[in-house]
């Protein structure tokens, strides 16, 4: 399928010439029916990305075209073929969540019959029909995110932009937004979605872009991301003694590179673990500690972050 | 387009289920009108500044005394501030320096009409009313007073006129010939009575038609000295809180176009296929509908609860309208200025009390006259004050014009700034 989502070299610096540059040449494809997620810690330029692609932003340099039109020069266009959750819940909460769904699907200009039948679909969709005559005010945070999602569900766009939609919900919430998604997806619908949840990229797109400081790093399958790793493998290990010590002596080893370290808990990258692993074990008996439990993982998205950048994802 | 008034319903809708909102919007001015009508006195006269009147007796005669007697007496229950004066033209000179608000004239011949009776042939006898052009309202009062004295002035002559006729004073009957040609009937006679009852009745309704506006400034509108009714306290209290608290409901509904900014609604909004101008048009539009909600309810329940006669429904219905049309208006305009509704909100209530205590709304829709009454004019809600107040005295709509132009005038700038300044900021 060609490109649905074309992106090239898109620029934005907020109050130029001396303002934050958010995004800094990013380029990007996505086909139709493509999942595809941006992901990047806070402040990589998701949010600013996506605000330009459903133009409400004008980008600085570049250019970016939604369902064959334009988000410079056919806004008009880019803007009927576009549903688009924003980050933040963008809701009337003095209003119930049929008004919402009543009053929004009106500004994506449905008639009321049709209205009426999409809104009792969508509510069926996001788990709220029950809910559907409360005050939004009155809805769990969950919720709210679902009604979120719900709104711009109900034109059927052909193109969905998602921005960080699980953010502070439960695992329960979360779980059935991001099935919702993979519904629609499979039922055709293209979605570009922002996350800084590696887990969540990872299970819910077909490609990944990973972002930092406004640019895009790398792009590619889960699989082609992780491969960019190489030959390393992660190995977690618990430490039962002093770990700061021991972590100090393993930070010299050759092919070993320390990932993470939370109270005893250690994570390494390592070149050759047949090799390495003897060796951590030699060092933190020299450091008078013992090594409890130890696993030998593949790399995932975390590693290729910090891979590519030299730095966590999760700060 | 038919989106922006899906926009404006939903925020309508918003606005009415807010009960501090409603509070502001509807509860606030009635029971502010119903303490203030009690402190005025309930069903009593308005408490007023006495208008500043400068008076020439031109004539010096005896009538012409007694009338100044009975204007000075007026003026010792506070309505009227008179200042004695030797001409016209220092009466017009008192006027043009803003030391007073009108002057009475009484032009030379005035006793002589009322002592010659119909001998004089029928000269009309005219008291002059000099006003100032800028204000209405205080000679509006005066032409009422002098009205009314007046007419007790004729019903003292009419009711002597009789008893001359009935006595067989000469000199009385000439009277029906300069009335219109009907053969005299002896002295005594019934008929002759009636008619000398009759013709009083004509001259009385001559002198009435005789109070005129001067000519003093074409501009200034004439003065029928005849409609000038009472205006009730509690009409006039509720005016004045009825416009001030549109004013702040104005500032209200378009401070929602911030909040919605700041919710991240407006965003939203700008990425449906609704158009951007559309969706501020919206917004617009929700301003006014509030407003013009708010103004019916308060009009209706003011005619309910304190029985207020506002005055010709067209009338009515023209000033709601252009109330709301301009509340909506400074609203737009002010929050276009401001980054957050707290913001908003601030400089808004500021502005608006300002706007308040200038014109007039505070006072009651009397005015106290002079340098006041044009800084007044300066106002959107003074002008809208001077309106109702000449609609609840059942002022002819023509009377409305002026002021009626003078607000939406100030409502088209103020939307062409807020258009302006929020396309520059959304656009
Ligand atoms: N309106 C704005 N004015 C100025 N700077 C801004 C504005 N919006 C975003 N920025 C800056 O641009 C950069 C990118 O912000 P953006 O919101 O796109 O990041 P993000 O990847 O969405 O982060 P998060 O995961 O926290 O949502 C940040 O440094 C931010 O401070
Ligand atoms: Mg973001």
């Amino acid at each position: 399928m060609s490109a649905v989502i074309q992106v090239n070299d898109l620029h934005k610096q907020f109050n130029p010439p001396d303002g934050t540059v958010a995004v800094d040449g990013v380029s990007f494809t996505v086909a139709g029916g493509e999942i595809f997620s941006l992901l990047g810690p806070n402040g990589a330029g998701k949010t600013t990305t996506i605000s330009m692609l459903s133009c409400l932003l004008r980008p600085t340099g570049g250019e970016a075209w939604v369902a064959g039109s334009s988000i410079i020069d056919e806004p008009r266009q880019v803007r009927d073929h576009l549903g688009v959750v924003p980050q933040e819940v963008a809701l009337y909460l003095d209003l119930n969540g049929r008004e919402n769904l009543r009053f929004w699907g009106r500004m994506y200009r449905l008639g009321s019959d049709e209205l009426e039948r999409r809104i009792d679909e969508v509510l069926d969709l996001i788990g709220l029909a029950e809910r559907q005559k409360d005050r939004v005010a009155d809805y769990s945070g969950g919720m709210k995110r679902r009604l979120n999602i719900g709104v711009a569900l109900l034109h059927r766009p052909e193109v969905l932009f998602l921005d960080e939609p699980t953010v502070g919900i439960d695992p329960q919430s979360r779980r059935s937004i991001l099935d919702g998604i993979r519904d629609l997806n499979s039922a055709g619908m293209t979605v570009l979605y922002t996350t800084h949840y590696m887990e969540e990229a990872q299970e819910i797109s077909d490609r990944i872009g990973i972002m930092d400081h406004g640019r895009m790093v790398n792009c590619g399958t889960h699989a082609e991301l992780v491969k960019l790793v190489g030959e390393e493998t992660r190995v977690n290990v618990s430490v039962e003694g002093d770990p700061e010590k021991v972590a100090k002596r393993w930070e010299g080893l050759a092919g070993v590179r320390m990932l993470s370290r939370e109270g005893s808990d250690v994570r390494l990258l390592v070149k050759d673990s047949q090799d390495a692993i003897p060796r951590l074990f030699q060092q933190a008996e020299r450091a008078g500690s013992r090594l409890t439990a130890i696993t030998v993982e593949e790399p995932d998205l975390e590693d290729v972050f910090l891979h590519l950048t030299g730095r966590e994802l999760r700060d | 387009m038919r989106n922006a008034l899906f926009i404006s319903l939903k925020d309508v809708r918003r606005a009415y289920r807010d009960p501090a909102g409603l509070a502001m919007m509807l509860l606030a001015p009635l029971v502010l009108t119903l303490l203030l009508g009690a402190a005025f006195g309930g069903e009593g006269e308005l408490s007023l500044t006495p208008v500043p009147v400068v008076l020439v007796d031109e004539d010096g005669g005896e009538s012409a005394r007694s009338l100044v007697a009975g204007l000075e007496a007026t003026g010792g229950e506070g309505l009227l501030e008179l200042a004695p004066a030797d001409t016209r033209e220092q009466a017009e000179a008192a006027i043009a320096g803003g030391d007073a608000t009108a002057a009475i004239i009484i032009p030379e011949g005035f006793s002589e009409a009322f002592s010659g009776g119909w001998s004089l042939g029928g000269a009309s006898v005219q008291v002059e009313l000099l006003q100032d052009p800028a204000s209405s309202s205080g000679p509006r009062l005066v032409a009422g007073v002098l009205q009314q004295l007046i007419s007790s002035f004729n019903g003292a002559w009419a009711a002597g006129a009789a008893a001359a006729v009935d006595a067989g004073v000469p000199g009385t009957d000439a009277m029906p010939e300069a009335d219109g040609g009907f053969p005299a009937e002896p002295a005594g006679d019934l008929a002759a009575a009636q008619d000398a009852a009759e013709a009083a009745v004509h001259r009385f309704r001559e002198l009435q038609a005789g109070i005129q506006s001067p000519e003093i400034e074409s501009r200034s509108p004439r003065i029928g000295g005849a409609d000038a009714t009472e205006v009730s306290v509690t009409g006039a209290v509720l005016a004045g809180m009825m416009v001030f608290f549109m004013l702040i409901a104005g500032a209200n509904g378009a401070r929602s176009i911030l909040e919605e900014d700041q919710a991240g609604t407006l965003a939203r909004l700008f990425t449906t296929p609704t158009a951007r101008a559309v969706v501020l048009g919206g917004k617009f539009l929700s301003a006014f509908l509030s407003v013009l909600l708010q103004a019916a309810i308060l009009v209706i329940a003011g005619r309910l609860l304190f029985g207020i006669d506002w005055g010709a429904p067209v009338a009515v219905l023209l000033l709601i309208l252009m109330g709301a049309l301009v509340s909506a208006g400074l609203g737009v305009m002010l929050n276009s200025f401001v980054r957050t509704p707290s913001q908003a909100g601030a400089i808004a209530s500021g502005v608006v009390v300002l706007l308040a205590l200038v014109g007039g709304n505070f006072t009651g829709t009397l005015s106290a006259g002079g340098a006041f009454d044009v800084l007044r004019r300066l106002t959107p809600n003074g002008w809208l004050l001077e309106a109702w107040d000449l609609t609840m005295r059942g002022a002819p709509l023509a009377e409305l014009m002026l002021p009626l132009l003078a607000v939406a005038g100030f409502s088209l700038l103020f939307f062409l700034v807020g258009t302006w300044s929020f396309r520059r900021r959304y656009a």
